[in-house]
């Protein structure tokens, strides 16, 4: 006997075989509660980090355009920048 | 009537995902528990141990769950989740090198029995016989052999379920058939 014609013979004689009768609706729905919220505040977190982090970068280049205009050296600058043409 | 029931349940069906993206919980419950019992006779050939086909089934329903928006009707809801179902078995046969057991009933008494005597036997110990035989094959051969052979799949089908291309599947198929003759071979030897 070949070995193809051997697992089917297995199989055949196996079709009779099921499994436990489970139920595991009350499980996925409990997973997909707890899964909803999470992607819910990951969704939020993400959100109020990309905010924060947009804010920070409009301080910090409000911050250098205004240390630029009050900088003593800049205005020394921009005095022989008027004088050397 | 046989085909009206599959038309129903396809509506059904239908009718339960779009509840369900609409946001209605409800409806999902309604979808596992109309085909929990299909997923764990499938589950039932990558496993042999109850814990393991619960947690197999669960595992397929919250992955059908999580890619819920992805599921377009074309085929049949079942087909879908049958694919899922398919690589979910895979993975867990691929994380658990489940270590070969020696079979209930021995491999010389299945080779010398007639088509009539495989209904002597009982059809547990038969599943445990093929089961165990399959174990000591790599995933990808178990795979393969699953459903070419024991589930008697086209390879179309078989390259669908498994996610592999046709020829892949013939080549895998090859392949497997005579590391399962070795395997045979040398379960005779020592029996």
């Amino acid at each position: 006997m070949n070995e193809i014609e051997f697992i089917r013979k297995l199989s055949a004689a196996a079709k009779a075989d099921s499994p436990p009768p489970i139920d595991v609706a009350a499980s996925v729905m409990r997973e997909i509660c707890l899964a909803r919220p999470q992607r819910e505040t990951l969704f939020w977190l993400l959100a109020g980090a990309s905010s924060i982090a947009a804010a920070a970068v409009v301080a910090v280049m409000a911050l250098v355009s205004w240390s630029g205009a009050t900088d003593p050296m800049n205005s020394i600058f921009s005095g022989f920048a008027m004088v050397m043409p | 009537m046989i085909a009206r029931n599959v038309d129903s349940q396809k509506i059904q069906d239908l009718q339960d995902i779009q509840a369900c993206l609409a946001g209605d919980g409800a409806a999902y419950e309604a979808i596992v528990r109309r085909h929990q019992s299909a997923i764990a006779r499938r589950m039932w050939r990558f496993t042999r141990d109850r814990s393991d086909l619960e947690e197999l089934v669960h595992e397929t329903f919250v992955q059908a769950y999580m890619g819920l928006r992805n599921f377009r009707g074309e085929a049949p809801f079942e087909h879908w989740l049958n694919r899922i179902a398919t690589r979910v078995g895979y993975s867990h046969w691929k994380v658990r090198s489940e270590r070969a057991s020696h079979p209930t009933v021995s491999l010389a008494d299945w080779d010398g029995a007639g088509p009539d005597d495989t209904q002597k036997v009982d059809s547990r110990d038969a599943a445990e016989a093929l089961h165990s035989l399959l174990a000591a094959l790599p995933p990808r051969d178990r795979l393969v052999l699953t459903l070419l052979y024991i589930e008697e799949r086209p390879v179309s089908e078989a390259a669908d379920l498994a996610g592999w291309t046709e020829t892949m599947v013939k080549v895998q198929a090859f392949r497997a058939r005579k590391k399962l003759k070795a395997v045979i071979e040398h379960r005779e030897k020592k029996s």
